[in-house]
């Protein structure tokens, strides 16, 4: 067999390199120009963006209230604000995202409706599993109302993420989707619906595959992921908000099986400065999880509202200078830490 | 650190082949040696620094044994052998505390009802390459067929990074002579000719590997928590999956064959189109052809290979090919695996000697009877797949249960959609879901790409990328039978594959391990 080797090349290797760069470099360019031209004018048609800007609208269509919640899709498959202002007798909403627009996403839908909207009350809610994710800077690109302000993103993190965002398969697809006429302004869904669960998630098989749920260890903690809790913390304390953190409902076989995972990821919270809403996750048993392990079955939504608001409303109106009025913030932590531990909540045929 | 990741593509190349070019006019090939040898540790080391000391480790102690080895006389065979043998337990020591000793435990005290405990270990990324391509190294210098003298050199032949993490698993000869070899005149076309190369492995990991490979982990992954799949379900999982680490481990022999080329070295072939094979036979000559290598020169042989009767040779082959399946894992899927080709292949050979035997003679390769063979070999491949990629014995025997549709009421894949929601494939048209189009569509696509169309070496044949195994399936550049493009270094190839690296960088943002990693 006779292989030629390099030296017998009778092409130009410089001018090969040269034309694969100018190809490289002009569909980059062309693709990140065009879907920063699509999320720049509104274009994005995008199961996630979908949500997103459902939630804007949100903002834009509420009077100011008395309790905010913001989180990801737990929190959104989980809450009925009408049924928890019922319960309250105050007013309510949820700015709900996504897993992957993570503490980023919640931290920017904070900033975007504080003034607005002048919360006493501020509740985040992210599934058990978060600090186990990668820092979410896309999701902090996407949703952020200050583009010139992105405080904590390493300078390296920036232009990849935006690199990333702007050269990524869903953008431009979204942008072409957008162009052709599906595009936002006329979302998939009722005005009075709260949160737009993805199509492609709720028709997720949902009853079977349970039986060996994953167990979260201790050791896939991503420390760096209370980046932007960090921030939010500070910003409850800038505004002199009552912040509260509670995990979102949670299959109970990865509640029981997690215990060491949940402990840790506790710490890390509370060493943010937020308050932690003792007796969450609120465990769910196979028979009412909805289209994941994180979502409840959507006829229970007014269910675990109820239960959620059992745990949460003795943390809501505290007065942050004296604590909540049966113990001060460090004794109220431990106890929810040591709580959740050693008993989760358990939801089971109590309706 | 991977090869489908910004921080290698953006940082850690340019700046690994800028530094390599600048000490290059020095003509000092022990300075190039060494920084190649410093930025492989630093790619070893990115996922993991505690595992450089035990890559060192390794490295330090055969190179010791090496040169105590060349040093026994020919006269004093027994005291070579000895020392030999020390070094393949040594090797084979490491290899086993980190990747067999927790499946050894588990399994003693199944049998025992113990509750032996030792410190869980995590494997070392690459071990099981770096520490066969060691005990060839050890071999062939008790044969008197290589000796390195050079411990730079040595080091670098074992932890070139391209090839460290999921081989090609090289040999000393092979590797040795080329290292600072580099001629100027060479550097932009082997830059050109080995970025056009890891460009086509790019495209096959991140383009098709991690996109069949949605379907396939819904369906697995369900399983292995409790679902019973039905037939479609688990058919079209067993498929993907075929197609999934097929385009994934040879989009990554690509890649180190081209990264290897843009610093003048020229690595082996690992892959020449497995599933175009007319026997089992035929694929073992095509796929991780220089595992198949290792295994035949190291194992096959010293263990008789054919030299001592049929029944003995169809032992050996049984054998080689259980370790092989071993040596992918600890976990009786993998035995499972090894055991199922090694008896494939002894009915093959059983098969090919009767038809002698019985003076019948090979088959005559009319274009039906190769066609027949070949989508029988494949499908056999693809039930074979199924215990490699199942996390446990249960899982693999459900899915096996709705292959045979003898089971199984999880709603088909073509209609759920399980995909990822961002890329909104559970849209419909025309009340089809865009998931099942695309499955449809798809992987009768694949199986034509896989039959009919060349592979890397076959596109590249005018330049020979790789260099090719004797007794192994690889295109020449006499073949003319090779249908398809055939990359001639125009601008118009240049061009084509600026945008494919184009679309593959815009898909990075999900980037996804190689599955031979956890090998």
């Amino acid at each position: 067999m006779m292989y030629q080797n390099s030296s017998t090349f009778s092409f130009k290797g410089g001018r090969y390199l040269v034309c694969l760069a100018v190809a490289l470099i002009a569909t980059l360019g062309a693709a990140f120009g065009f879907s920063y031209y699509g999320a720049a004018h509104g274009l994005v048609d995008h199961p996630y963006q979908v949500n997103y800007r459902f939630q804007l609208d949100k903002i834009e269509r509420s009077r100011p209230i008395e309790t905010l919640f913001v989180g990801d899709s737990s929190l959104g498959a989980m809450l009925d604000t009408e049924v928890w202002a019922q319960l309250s007798n105050r007013s309510a909403l949820h700015l709900a995202l996504t897993g992957s627009d993570g503490y980023a996403g919640s931290l920017n839908m904070a900033r975007r409706s504080l003034d607005r909207l002048r919360p006493r009350n501020l509740v985040i809610v992210h599934t058990l599993d978060m600090m186990t994710r990668d820092v979410a800077y896309v999701g902090f690109l996407q949703t952020n109302p200050e583009p010139r302000d992105e405080v904590g993103i390493p300078l390296y993190s920036r232009v990849i993420e935006r690199f990333q965002l702007y050269t990524s398969r869903e953008l431009v697809v979204g942008t072409v989707r957008g162009l052709m006429g599906k595009a936002l302004g006329t979302p998939p869904t009722q005005m009075g619906k709260e949160y737009i669960l993805l199509p492609a998630i709720s028709g997720a098989p949902t009853e079977t595959g349970l039986s060996k749920p994953p167990i979260l260890s201790e050791r896939e903690i991503n420390p760096r992921k209370i980046t932007f809790l960090r921030q939010l913390g500070t910003l409850c304390r800038a505004r002199t908000l009552n912040c509260i953190y509670a995990h979102g409902p949670l299959y109970d076989e990865v509640c029981r099986a997690s215990q060491a995972y949940l402990h840790a990821v506790q710490r890390h919270i509370l060493s943010t400065g937020i308050d932690l809403v003792e007796g969450t996750p609120v465990c769910v048993p196979r028979s009412e999880l909805g289209d994941a392990i994180d979502h409840v079955k959507q006829d229970l939504k007014a269910h675990y509202t109820k239960r959620y608001y059992e745990l949460i409303a003795p943390y809501l109106d505290a007065d942050m200078s004296q604590g909540p009025p049966s113990a001060g913030v460090e004794g109220r932590t431990a106890r929810a830490v040591g709580n959740a531990i050693a008993s989760p909540a358990r939801v089971r045929g109590d309706r | 650190m991977l090869f489908n990741s910004y921080q290698f593509l953006l940082v850690f190349l340019p700046i690994t082949w800028g530094v390599f070019q600048l000490i290059a006019p020095l003509r000092s090939a022990t300075l190039s040696t060494l920084w190649l040898v410093t930025a492989s540790l630093a790619f070893y080391g990115y996922w993991n620094v505690a595992y450089v000391f035990l890559l060192l480790l390794s490295i330090a102690a055969n190179f010791l044994i090496s040169g105590v080895l060349s040093q026994v006389p020919e006269t004093k065979r027994r005291r070579g052998k000895l020392l030999l043998a020390f070094g393949v337990a040594f090797n084979l020591g490491l290899l086993g505390y980190y990747k067999y000793a927790n499946f050894l435990v588990d399994n003693i005290n199944l049998a025992t009802g113990l509750d032996a405990q030792i410190v869980q270990v995590v494997l070392p990324i690459g071990i099981s390459f770096f520490t066969f391509q060691q005990i060839a190294y050890l071999v062939d210098v008790h044969r008197r067929e290589a000796f390195e003298h050079d411990l730079p050199k040595f080091t670098l032949f074992v932890c070139f990074f391209p090839q460290l993490i999921a081989g090609p698993i090289v040999h000393h000869r092979e590797m040795m002579p080329q290292f600072g070899r580099q001629r100027r005149s060479e550097i932009l076309p082997d830059v050109a000719v080995g970025l056009t190369i890891f460009v086509i492995g790019l495209c096959k990991k991140v383009l098709i590997a991690d996109t069949v490979a949605m379907p396939a982990s819904a369906v697995f992954d369900a399983v292995a928590t409790g679902a019973a799949p039905g037939f479609i379900d688990c058919w079209v999982a067993a498929f993907c999956y075929t197609f999934q680490i097929y385009f994934d481990f040879s989009g990554y022999s690509d890649m180190a064959i081209g990264l290897g080329r843009m610093f003048g070295i020229r690595l082996p072939a690992n892959f020449a189109s497995p599933y175009k094979a007319t026997s089992i036979v035929d694929f073992w000559r095509r796929w991780h052809i220089t595992l198949s290598r290792f295994l035949r020169d190291y194992l096959y042989i010293p263990l008789g290979g054919n030299l001592c009767g049929a029944k003995r040779r169809y032992a050996n082959v049984f054998v080689t090919m259980l370790l092989g399946g071993i040596w992918h894992g600890a976990g009786w899927t993998f035995v499972l695996w090894g055991a199922m080709h090694g008896t494939l292949i002894v009915i093959n050979q059983y098969w090919s000697a009767w038809r002698k035997r019985t003076a019948r003679g090979t088959p005559r390769g009319g274009p039906l009877t190769e066609m027949l063979c070949r989508s029988l070999t494949f499908l056999t491949i693809v039930c074979t797949w199924v215990p490699f990629r199942a996390s446990d014995l249960d899982t693999t025997f459900v899915i096996y249960a709705g292959m045979l549709d003898l089971g199984g009421s999880m709603g088909p894949v073509l209609v759920s959609p399980i995909a990822d929601p961002t890329i909104a494939l559970s849209r419909q048209v025309a009340g089809v879901p865009m998931q099942a189009i695309a499955i449809l569509c798809g992987l009768p696509s694949l199986v034509w790409i896989v039959w009919r169309m060349p592979n890397t070496q076959e596109i590249m044949r005018w330049i020979g990328p790789a260099t090719p195994t004797a007794g192994y399936a690889l295109a020449n550049s006499d073949d003319k039978s090779i249908a398809g493009p055939l990359w001639t270094g125009s601008l118009g190839w240049a061009a084509l594959t600026g945008v494919l690296l184009a679309l593959c960088l815009g898909k990075l943002n999900d980037v996804s391990e190689f599955i031979y990693f956890q090998f």
